[in-house]
């Protein structure tokens, strides 16, 4: 029981190119991340929807998560974007997470989901690698510098 | 709104539909708030996490808001989220070509910024190790 990697739920994508046509936009700022304890234990074949099992909320960072568009500098929308980088690649990508007056025990990860869809698609979850926590502080999340998640599309 | 014959009508009117609601929905960035934005990281306050039993996050210094953002972030975002919705609301070759550049704009901050910024980290949350 733990998270181990980051990844893309591939039910999801797979959703989103064929017949059912899955309706993930991910330029929409109404997506939502959760935080995630290590003591869940992503399948990214078989996950499909968000719940709360193994959920980490509390002050300031309610359960089902925080939208993007309020959750960049002092309340302001993350501003996701897909862009070609590096060459052959989509990088998908947003401002830094900076949610102040939070109070967090112990998360080890952050799940993305579109909370505007009726399924609460999962997108992503991105481990942090280690568990963190906040005292009425800043849940902040500095992305890389080659973003959220790349997809080559051109191997 | 006159029942679509073929699926590339059908399409046409979803998506005509789809950025006319998004526009509206509260839940959506539309229109940026760069003076919220601009305001947050002018003040400076202390944007560290706080240590659980030892420190206040309102009194952690370890992160400023310049550690998440820039001014040239904060107007690029302005510009991108004005470019899209010009975009949705009148999409043709010239809003989009907007759209792409303002996009190719705040890509291009967000690098600078990160190239730049002290501190070290190289993915996930700057939140304090426990």
């Amino acid at each position: 029981m733990a998270v181990t990697v980051s990844g893309l739920y591939v039910a999801n994508m797979i959703d989103v190119l064929d017949a059912t046509q899955l309706a993930i936009d991910l330029s929409l700022t109404s997506h939502k991340l959760s935080l995630l304890s290590n003591s869940a234990t992503p399948n990214f074949d078989t996950d499909v929807t968000w719940n709360s099992t193994n959920e980490v909320f509390g002050t300031g960072w309610a359960t089902g998560g925080v939208a993007l568009s309020a959750a960049a500098a002092g309340g302001t929308s993350a501003v996701p974007t897909l862009t070609i980088s590096p060459t052959g690649t989509a990088m998908y990508d947003m401002n830094d997470v900076a949610v102040a007056s939070t109070t967090l025990t112990n998360a080890r990860a952050v799940r993305l989901y579109a909370d505007a869809l009726a399924g609460d698609n999962l997108i992503v979850l991105v481990n942090f690698g280690a568990d963190f926590s906040t005292s009425n502080g800043t849940f902040g999340i500095q992305w890389a510098a080659a973003g959220v998640f790349t997809i080559d599309l051109t191997p | 709104m006159a029942k679509p014959k073929t699926y590339r009508d059908a399409v046409e009117q979803a998506n005509a539909l789809v950025a006319e609601a998004r526009l509206a929905d509260p839940e959506e960035h539309f229109p940026y708030k760069l003076d919220e934005a601009t305001a947050w990281l002018e003040a400076g306050a202390p944007a560290g996490p706080g240590a659980p039993g030892q420190l206040d996050g309102t009194d952690d210094t370890s992160r400023t808001p310049a550690d998440y953002t820039s001014q040239q972030i904060i107007d690029a975002s302005a510009d991108y989220v004005e470019a899209q919705a010009a975009y949705l609301t009148h999409p043709n070759d010239d809003t989009r070509g907007d759209y792409e550049s303002a996009r190719d704009r705040l890509q291009a901050a967000r690098l600078d910024h990160r190239q730049h910024r002290t501190g070290g980290f190289v993915i996930g949350a700057a939140a304090r190790r426990v």
